[in-house]
């Protein structure tokens, strides 16, 4: 039997359709469906189907306070209840100036995965978004491959050895993945997760990348 | 010391406290703090099963109930007031009960700050009478001893100003009175952005006897600014424009104007600029700078006024042309963040990046030739917005009338429209900056490190 998280977990039928689960929970339509599992997270359109088994979450908006602990550590517990527990979260406490994932599947073919994500958190956080600009910016491991292919440097995406990626970020290793035409946030329900999700499908089908 | 209250904290705290009249009833303040004052930004009503007991003379909290109260204000370093009320009083005055009890509460967060345990932060009573008199009084740890305290609302500001005397503001004193007239030399006001329309809005205030600015703005007189910006002329180009705008200002109040003029744009490193301001005056912009001031007003419990115009030319044709005004009073009404239109996060993350940041997002095609460049701009506009403003504040201050929440100008069909209710615009629980576990009253400290459990359920996902 498959589950859903919503407000609270629920048993959902397998093989159903993500529109006919969204009607069933009263879920409204234009709110997105994640599956977890060991793959990490995958956004579900509404003609997949449920599988067996499968967990999937209505992405959390939540309305909330302000960039400050209370905040962030409200963010971590939602990431550590939503994503696999393969994958660490680790925060900065009490400053939570950044959160690191680590061991977390970046997708089919890149070398490494599973691997190591951060996100920097601006100050203004939640009032303006994560990864918009190299400083505050959402990261992952320099020198990535993907199906034995040293990931070139993007617009809209991978920055490592070239001057956009700032010199501090890539002494430590990281590279920077571009969310700058990022096009929607909403400072009382986005979090985290978005960010996380958004890069996740990126990284699946670099060519689709969706910006809301 | 004085005691920094949000208006709608204040009325609601007297509320809960005269709600029953046979019994006391109690409450705690909790609040960050300097040498002179405490702002008060969260109020715990106890809740009736937390009082272990209670009576027309006497109340006693239940131990757990002190102690979560003790750690709250342990982990965030806030100061700790310790409100009750006399429903039956007419004067709100300490009884000996009061003393008592007061004072072993008082030596021993002494002690315990003393044995580390505890943060030094300031014990502060509240009495509230039935007649809503207030007697308020914050422990001096030298003297070992309490010292009387003035509690007031973020517009109740007392200084030591002399009336003005001056027979220039005779006409006006027939409208505001001598009372008025003083609070506006008593006002420590801080501009920020000094452009079309703040540059007005600052004359029109000086000329009402306002005499204590910060003005600040980190640009300098171009000659585009010359349409626009009254007392500043071809020879000022090149100079700072706070510099022009304070020998304006010294030019109409003479040697009692208090000018300080800030060469500098608002960035957050420098928010403290705007910490001890009576009133908070934002005509920029950018929205980088509104969600600072916005931040600040409800840091520092600081009304704040914002005024913003925009006109939109789709060529020849004018399709918007007007503006608006938006009075914050933190805690009271909605902040700027509560507003349905809000804080664009986009341009205010723009407005915020390091230069380096915006020269990569200018390589990357991110920033369009035009996307921050200025629009239009004329005076006739500025000119209505700035006196709808100064017209504002000087009712926020005299109080010869209610203050508007929100003034919008249609400058096409010369339309004015007003809300003065702030439930009318509605405060949102959960806003970043002053909803629970926001900013309010948090003053210059980094962050707030700890809320209750019950006040992080209230922040769970909605999920609608």
């Amino acid at each position: 039997m498959a589950r859903i998280i919503s407000t609270e977990q629920k048993d959902i039928p397998d093989y159903s359709s993500i529109r006919d689960i969204k009607i069933q929970q009263n879920i409204p339509g234009n709110r997105d469906i994640v599956e977890i599992s060991s793959q990490g997270v995958q956004r579900r359109t509404d003609s997949e189907s449920t599988r067996p088994g499968g967990i999937y979450v209505d992405v959390p908006r939540y309305i909330r306070g302000v960039q400050n602990v209370a905040i962030m550590m409200q963010e971590i517990a939602m990431l550590k209840m939503m994503l696999p527990d393969e994958i660490n979260i680790i925060a900065n406490p009490p400053d939570y100036t950044f959160v690191l994932l680590e061991n977390y599947l970046l997708g089919q073919g890149y070398q490494p995965s599973p691997s190591n994500i951060l996100i920097k958190i601006p100050p203004e956080y939640p009032q303006i978004p994560p990864g918009l600009n190299p400083t505050y910016g959402i990261y992952v491991v320099g020198g990535l491959k993907r199906n034995g292919q040293a990931l070139q440097c993007v617009k809209d995406q991978y920055h490592w050895d070239c001057v956009h990626n700032p010199s501090e970020m890539k002494q430590k290793g990281w590279a920077w993945w571009c969310f700058a035409r990022l096009e929607s946030w909403d400072p009382y329900r986005d979090n985290l997760f978005k960010a996380i999700v958004i890069l996740t499908e990126t990284l699946r089908n670099p060519e689709q990348q969706r910006f809301g | 010391m004085e005691i920094v209250v949000p208006t709608g904290y204040l009325a609601e705290l007297i509320n809960h406290l005269l709600e029953t009249k046979d019994v006391e009833t109690h409450a705690f303040l909790f609040g960050s703090f300097s040498e002179t004052k405490i702002l008060v930004g969260r109020v715990w009503k106890t809740p009736p099963d937390m009082y272990d007991s209670r009576s027309s003379v006497k109340v006693e909290l239940k131990q757990d109930y002190i102690v979560r109260a003790l750690e709250y204000a342990r982990h965030n370093q806030f100061a700790v007031i310790d409100v009750h009320s006399h429903p039956w009083a007419n004067r709100a005055e300490f009884s000996s009960i009061d003393d008592r009890y007061g004072l072993e509460n008082a030596t021993w967060v002494k002690r315990k700050s003393e044995e580390g345990v505890f943060p030094r932060v300031p014990w502060g009573m509240v009495l509230v009478a039935g007649s809503k008199s207030i007697n308020a009084r914050v422990f001096d740890f030298k003297r070992e001893s309490f010292a009387k305290a003035s509690i007031r609302t973020p517009l109740d500001f007392r200084h030591k100003a002399e009336a003005a005397s001056s027979e220039v503001f005779n006409r006006q004193i027939k409208l505001w009175g001598v009372e008025g007239q003083r609070r506006l030399s008593d006002l420590r006001v801080a501009i920020v952005g000094l452009g079309g329309l703040g540059v007005l809005v600052c004359e029109q205030l000086a000329r009402m006897g306002i005499r204590q600015f910060t003005l600040i703005d980190g640009d300098r007189v171009e000659s585009t600014n010359l349409n626009r910006l009254t007392g500043f002329f071809a020879d000022h180009i090149g100079s700072k424009k706070a510099d022009i705008c304070a020998l304006n200002i010294k030019r109409i109040s003479g040697t009692k104007a208090n000018v300080k003029a800030i060469h500098r744009f608002l960035r957050r490193r420098n928010l403290n600029l705007l910490e001890e301001q009576d009133l908070l005056i934002g005509a920029v912009d950018r929205e980088g700078a509104r969600l600072l001031l916005n931040e600040a007003a409800g840091r520092f419990l600081v009304p704040y006024i914002d005024i913003g115009t925009g006109i939109k030319a789709n060529g020849e044709n004018v399709t918007q042309m007007g503006g608006q005004i938006r009075f914050i009073n933190p805690g009271t009404g909605p902040c700027l963040q509560c507003y349905s239109t809000g804080i664009d996060p986009f341009e205010a993350a723009l407005d915020l990046m390091s230069r380096e940041d915006l020269q990569v997002r200018r390589e990357l095609g991110y920033i369009e030739g035009t996307a921050l460049s200025p629009e239009p701009s004329v005076i006739p506009l500025n000119g209505v917005l700035a006196s709808l403003a100064s017209q504002e504040i000087s009712k926020l201050v005299t109080r010869f009338h209610r203050t508007f929440f929100y003034v919008s100008y249609n400058g096409l069909d010369n339309e004015i429209k007003v809300l003065d209710k702030a439930m009318e615009l509605g405060r949102q629980k959960n806003c970043p900056v002053c909803g629970i576990g926001g900013l309010l009253g948090i003053g210059k400290t980094e962050k707030q490190a700890y809320i209750l459990p019950e006040e992080q359920q209230e922040m769970v996902p909605l999920n609608n």
